[in-house]
């Protein structure tokens, strides 16, 4: 009977210690703030933050509350074969210049100026600022400012891009828009080091198209001859304008005053196409800001065929970050319930070391207070060699019911950062409508023992939830890449017989099976509501001929692709 | 031009009703292009030439004859699609020669309606037929061989200029024929 007695209070103990009484979970430490956002949050002083230039020209760029200076001062990147001079706007990868009026919302226009390029030139995208700027959910007014974070924010929630038809510029009708491209991705560029230390810029300038960057304006640096602008150590005028090419030869001498050598990047503003070269002016590399304040961002798109549901707590996205002392690694994780039977295919989230190492886990019919407890059903894992905000498409897709409970667990290790947890963070003056409900999100330092962010450390991230979002339906279709239209003339002699020879490449991004590609055709100019279907593609040809065409008949085609379960992609599209 | 010639063959109509021969004959040959594209393309090639032709007053004659013959299939453009080229034309000439025994050197000079037709198996250039008329003067000369009385061979040149514009670009359809050929006159 002893023994007995000895035996159960054993089991029961060791049931108790592993169970019940889980080891008492760590404090995490909050990131430090942004201390130019604190600056601006607590004491707003107009001649750093104003919204106009001193000539009258509208800025709005403030700073976000996240602190980056952990990537200050990072050794040298170079890399090798990068032209000495690069210009999206000769590769017909840029949209058109906008204006952005007097509102402060040039990171509205700077961060769609990055997408809209990434699209091109297969898709001529036109988004709509006035959407962004008015439903960003951020405290700031339309016309207040922001920063990127917000567009990201409002972006990988899918509250966005709408069309700029459906709500113009300077337009605050609001309504319910189709959502035209799901944003699963955005790469983040640490701030330059050197005033030489470009090739992060340059490279996703070339991989990317137009980058979001940060600079300082005051007219007094710009040269109007040239275009040219360079800002040796001024700090005002805060505004955000999109990098788009460069010159390493660009003179020093263009410049108001001389800096310490030749070299530009090219970009583009959004104060219309009366303003510098036709909207675009030439930053020196040696600008003491232009690529050094904040980061510079690539915002990439992918279609918003695919992914139909998004589970998050996040809709204001990156605010700040938490961490556990003395290690770069801790485990995040949200609890969603499924509202749809879809299943669950990809999972994103916010990174912020320079490279990082991720594991996934989900888990079905988790406990209400242990995500990790519960139906492991699938597991992913890999690494990141950039900071930003990325989706990870899972092997295998997770099944659901509706109503059923599922938790996604990451683990994440951010190379010399000690802060990899994202959240979104309550700021008094920022995120005051950030809102968190307990059985949500959780945190641990080591995976085991977990702390409900809501009801934990006596309500200080009552309101934060983490940057944890899953997505469920289908893999995206993408429409095929590199859809090019090449004007041939076929010669018989008595006349010339023109023709539009197009050619594309399957997308390699497609992960179901393709079964073949669909092309239309209008007259150049024509309204988009006259294309015509003009042929259906077997999947293994990517040549079409329009044949039997005089000089001066000009057609636009789009191509779209159709997979086996008879989804259409959206179209790329090409033009005389 | 086709006032011209019926004014010369109204004119000499009167002079010979003294007397008159009647020829008939037919030419077998050759015909070079001069345009480099239709020769590259489509090339040279052979021409028959059958006429009709009156003598009207001492070595002076009129005549009519079709020239036909010059059909080129091959095939062209991008596609190497399959085309045929066809010319013929109608002729109205008049020529002087001078008989010397049974040898007998002329010139002539003509003027002709010429058809041209390019056929080109696609479904594609509907909106380009090739397929019209032009009218062109000729030059030629050659000798006449009379080894009988009525009976001759001939050896000829002609030369025809014919450039043609259906469309954008103009084409020279000319080129120089040399031909053989044999024919009967008939003396009234």
């Amino acid at each position: 009977m002893g023994f007995l007695l000895i035996f159960f209070s054993i089991g029961l103990a060791f049931f108790f210690s592993s169970r019940v009484f889980p080891e008492e979970a760590r404090v995490p430490e909050l990131a430090p703030l942004n201390e130019k956002f604190l600056e601006y949050i607590l004491r707003p002083k107009k001649e750093i933050w104003p919204q106009f230039s001193d000539d009258g020209h509208p800025l709005g760029l403030l700073p976000s509350p996240q602190d980056f200076s952990h990537f200050e001062n990072l050794p040298f990147m170079k890399i090798e074969s990068l032209p000495s001079s690069y210009d999206l706007r000769t590769i017909n990868k840029l949209s058109l210049i906008r204006n952005q009026g007097a509102c402060g919302s040039c990171w509205a226009f700077a961060t769609y100026g990055s997408l809209e390029s990434f699209l091109r030139p297969s898709e001529n995208w036109d988004f709509s600022e006035q959407d962004l700027i008015d439903l960003h959910g951020f405290d700031y007014g339309p016309c207040s400012g922001g920063n990127v974070f917000m567009s990201i924010a409002y972006l990988a929630r899918w509250s966005g891009p709408i069309n700029e038809e459906d709500v113009p510029y300077i337009y605050s009708a609001w309504d319910s828009f189709a959502v035209r491209k799901h944003i699963q991705d955005v790469v983040f560029i640490p701030p330059k080091p050197t005033a030489l230390d470009n090739d992060l810029l340059k490279q996703a300038v070339m991989n990317y198209g137009a980058v979001y960057a940060s600079m300082y304006y005051k007219s007094a640096y710009f040269n109007s001859i040239y275009n040219s602008y360079y800002n040796p150590s001024e700090k005002v005028g805060a505004h955000a304008v999109a990098i788009v090419g460069w010159d390493d030869n660009f003179d020093k001498n263009k410049f108001n005053s001389p800096p310490a050598g030749n070299g530009a990047f090219i970009a583009r503003n959004s104060w219309g196409i009366n303003w510098g070269d036709k909207g675009y002016f030439y930053v020196s590399y040696y600008d003491e800001f232009f690529g050094r304040w904040g980061l510079s961002a690539a915002v990439k798109a992918e279609p918003a065929v695919g992914y139909t549901a998004i589970y998050q707590y996040d809709p204001l996205g990156l605010t700040s970050s938490l961490g556990y002392t003395g290690s770069d690694t801790a485990w995040f994780a949200n609890i969603f319930t499924a509202s749809s039977s879809d299943p669950i295919i990809a999972v994103s989230f916010y990174s912020l070391g320079l490279s990082s190492h991720y594991e996934i886990y989900i888990y079905t019919n988790p406990d209400p207070d242990q995500p990790r407890i519960g139906t492991l059903a699938g597991v992913e894992s890999g690494s990141l060699n950039s900071p930003g905000y990325f989706t990870i498409p899972l092997k295998v897709g997770i099944a659901l019911k509706i109503g059923q409970k599922f938790s996604v667990v990451v683990k994440q290790k951010t190379l010399n950062y000690n802060y990899p947890i994202p959240i979104e963070y309550r700021s008094s003056g920022y995120t005051s409508q950030a809102s968190a409900q307990a059985g949500e999100s959780f945190i641990s330092s080591d995976g085991n023992t977990w702390s409900d962010l809501h009801t934990s450390w006596d309500g200080r991230y009552a309101n934060s939830n983490v940057c944890l979002k899953a997505f469920s339906g289908l893999p995206p279709l993408y429409p095929p890449s590199n859809f090019k239209l090449q004007r041939l003339e076929n010669n018989f002699i008595f006349f010339t017989e023109y023709i539009n020879r197009l050619t594309w490449e399957a997308n390699p991004k497609n992960r179901t099976k393709i079964i073949k590609y669909n092309l239309y055709k209008k007259e150049k100019g024509a309204p988009d509501s006259t294309y015509k279907l003009v042929s259906e593609i077997n999947s293994n040809v990517f040549l079409s001929d329009h044949r039997g065409l005089k000089w001066d008949w000009f057609y636009t085609y789009r191509i779209t692709t159709v997979d086996e379960l008879g989804r259409e992609s959206e179209p790329s599209e090409a033009s005389n | 031009m086709k006032k011209i010639f019926l004014g010369i063959f109204l004119l000499v109509l009167p002079a010979g009703q003294y007397a008159f021969d009647l020829e008939v004959g037919i030419t077998f040959g050759g015909r070079t292009v001069k345009d480099s594209e239709i020769k590259r393309v489509y090339g040279n090639g052979t021409v028959f030439f059958p006429y009709l032709a009156l003598n009207v007053f001492e070595g002076l004659f009129i005549g009519a004859g079709y020239e036909g013959g010059y059909s080129r299939e091959t095939k062209i453009g991008l596609y190497n699609e399959p085309t045929t080229l066809e010319v013929t034309g109608i002729e109205f000439f008049v020529g002087y020669e001078y008989k010397i025994k049974i040898i007998s050197p002329y010139l002539k000079i003509g003027y002709g309606s010429y058809t041209y037709k390019q056929t080109i198996e696609s479904r594609y250039v509907w909106a380009f037929p090739v397929d019209a008329k032009k009218s062109a003067i000729s030059i030629g000369g050659g000798l006449k061989f009379f080894p009988f009385k009525y009976i001759f061979l001939a050896a000829e040149a002609r030369y025809v200029p014919l450039k043609v514009k259906p469309y954008d670009k103009e084409v020279d359809l000319g080129g120089l024929r040399y031909s053989g050929g044999a024919g009967f006159r008939f003396i009234f």
